[in-house]
């Protein structure tokens, strides 16, 4: 017989019971090691595995709902885009060719009141002069330095969209978060102008809310200069907050998105997927508490567990009952034993007794 | 029998008090209060309470233009419907001066929300926050309890936001806090 099939048909079997019965005589390694550990390597394996996967699958629909969430805005805004273009060139097209301000005026007086959501609109030649706006109270010289201008003229004139600014003061009101979005007024073969209009961000936030991320998540939306448009959690209303230190923000993210897990100042774990929204260069950013969404699988873990501390707890009513019933053999062994051997012994005095007699 | 007579009245007596309890006694309920500190704030709220209370007008004050009308936490059976009920929040919260300078005075800004962390706006307000300037000295790195209370008429307040936004030191200058928007969770 080879040397390796002897080991595995001999000498294997041998050390296997050899081990066993010395695991027999004591109870407790025999449970520790035999049920209890094994229980709860399983345990834990399948809570690793089960967490990892929950994870992954939590930052796919993260991923989905962040995607969801931009293709709302992006075909929001490319239907604003259109909707100003159709009205600009229905009859600001010729205001601005004969130079009359006060049909430009008319016009956009006519496209804030169609357009429910606007606040105010400008119309600018392509050196950014002010030619007409409405309100009229918002009125300016000239736009050339603003962001949002130099936004829609560079690289060439295209329609964009701002990163979020406060509106100009007017009357001393509160001043809402507003966004510019530009749209460029094209002739023949030149550029005639640029209508601006400019919407509050209530308007984006009213966009999303029927995208929820449950449970206690959130969705939030930053701009290209890395500032809040719509989050859900503030507090007091100001100047846009500048959040790039902010994970999911810092985070380079391609057309495709990304997901991440990271920690908050208060070492809380979250997963979040970032989604930007078409050209605009705003991020889209569905965020959640880790824990929240491993509850399910913490949950169901929770009860195993429970299960296997009562299954633990039964098979060492039952081990304890056996070793008493061991134990109980074991005595009726030794007792079995020793009154052989008094038989035997008895026997032996009583041929002694008869030997001696007969002599 | 006379002892046990004794103990029957008295747990009768007991039990009728507490089962009127609740329509004799004005509303009393704890808000959840989250406190918000800037960065570099030079006072720290420490920690923040919020109760909302049920008062009614005492019914044996006339009221007076320009004075202070005197409230009643009990609910009187014979004027039911007759004298309306108002409801204050009041806070107490503990604040610390984190700076060397002495503070004199400070400005809360307090942000009422409801259950979907939406501002209640509180008719005549311009805006959702209500503002409560407190005159109180704060000595160089002590703790100082405030106290505060605002009218409200809506109930659905779930959380009530409390923030330190103005701080006037011994010297006459003044800490304000930045014009950047404030925003909770992270």
């Amino acid at each position: 017989m080879p040397p390796l099939r002897q080991w595995f048909h001999v000498s294997f079997p041998r050390l296997l019971s050899d081990w066993l019965l010395r695991f027999y005589r004591r109870p407790l390694s025999f449970l520790l090691g035999l049920v209890f550990i094994p229980l709860l390597i399983v345990v834990v394996a399948a809570y690793q595995v089960n967490a990892r996967l929950l994870r992954e699958q939590s930052l796919h629909n993260l991923g989905i709902t962040a995607r969801l969430a931009a293709e709302i805005v992006d075909r929001t805004l490319q239907e604003t885009w259109r909707l100003e273009q159709l009205l600009a060139q229905e009859g600001l097209a010729d205001a601005i060719k004969t130079r009359r301000p006060e049909a430009m005026q008319r016009q956009l007086e006519a496209l804030v009141q169609l357009m429910p959501t606007a606040v105010s609109a400008h119309m600018l030649d392509v050196s950014g002069r002010v030619l007409a706006a409405y309100p009229p109270a918002l009125e300016r010289a000239s736009a050339a330095e603003e962001g949002w201008f130099r936004e829609a003229r560079e690289p060439a004139w295209h329609p964009s969209v701002s990163a979020v600014y406060l509106q100009d003061e007017a009357d001393g009101a509160p001043r809402p978060k507003v966004v510019s979005v530009t749209c460029p007024l094209l002739g023949h073969d030149d550029v005639l102008g640029l209508l601006q209009v400019e919407y509050r961000v209530d308007d984006v936030k009213s966009w999303l809310q029927t995208v929820r991320v449950e449970p206690e998540g959130f969705l939030y939306v930053v701009d290209q200069q890395d500032q809040l448009v719509v989050y859900p959690y503030q507090v007091l209303p100001g100047t846009p907050k500048r959040v790039s230190s902010w994970p999911p923000v810092a985070q380079p993210v391609d057309r495709a998105g990304s997901t991440l897990v990271f920690k908050d100042r208060h070492q809380r774990a979250w997963l979040a997927a970032v989604q930007p929204v078409g050209r605009t260069r705003w991020r889209v950013i569905a965020t959640q508490p880790a824990d929240a969404a491993m509850r399910t699988v913490s949950h169901v873990f929770v009860w195993l567990g429970l299960m296997c501390v009562l299954l633990f707890g039964l098979i060492v009513l039952i081990s304890l009952r056996w070793v008493r019933l061991h134990e109980f053999s074991l005595d009726l062994l030794r007792q079995n034993s020793k009154l052989l051997r008094q038989l035997q012994q008895h026997r032996i005095s009583r041929r002694k007794d008869d030997g001696e007699g007969k002599r | 029998m006379n002892r046990l007579r004794r103990l029957a009245l008295w747990t009768g007596a007991v039990a009728i008090i507490l089962a009127i309890g609740p329509w004799a006694w004005a509303m009393q309920k704890t808000i959840r209060s989250k406190v918000h500190n800037y960065e570099h704030a030079p006072v720290l709220i420490r920690r923040s309470g919020v109760t909302l209370i049920e008062a009614y007008f005492s019914p044996t004050q006339l009221p007076i233009p320009g004075g202070k009308v005197k409230q009643s936490r009990v609910r009187y059976a014979n004027r039911k419907g007759i004298t309306p009920s108002a409801f204050m929040l009041k806070g107490d919260l503990v604040c610390q001066n984190q700076f060397l300078q002495p503070v004199q005075a400070l400005e809360l800004t307090i942000v009422l929300l409801d259950a979907f962390h939406q501002p209640i706006l509180l008719p005549g307000q311009s805006g959702p926050q209500i503002v409560q300037r407190v005159m109180m000295d704060i000595a160089p790195k002590q703790e100082q309890p405030i106290e505060w209370e605002q009218q409200v008429s809506d109930l659905d307040i779930f959380e009530v936001a409390v923030v330190v936004t103005r701080v006037r030191f011994a010297d006459g200058s003044v800490w304000q806090a930045p014009t950047e928007e404030l925003v909770d969770i992270f």
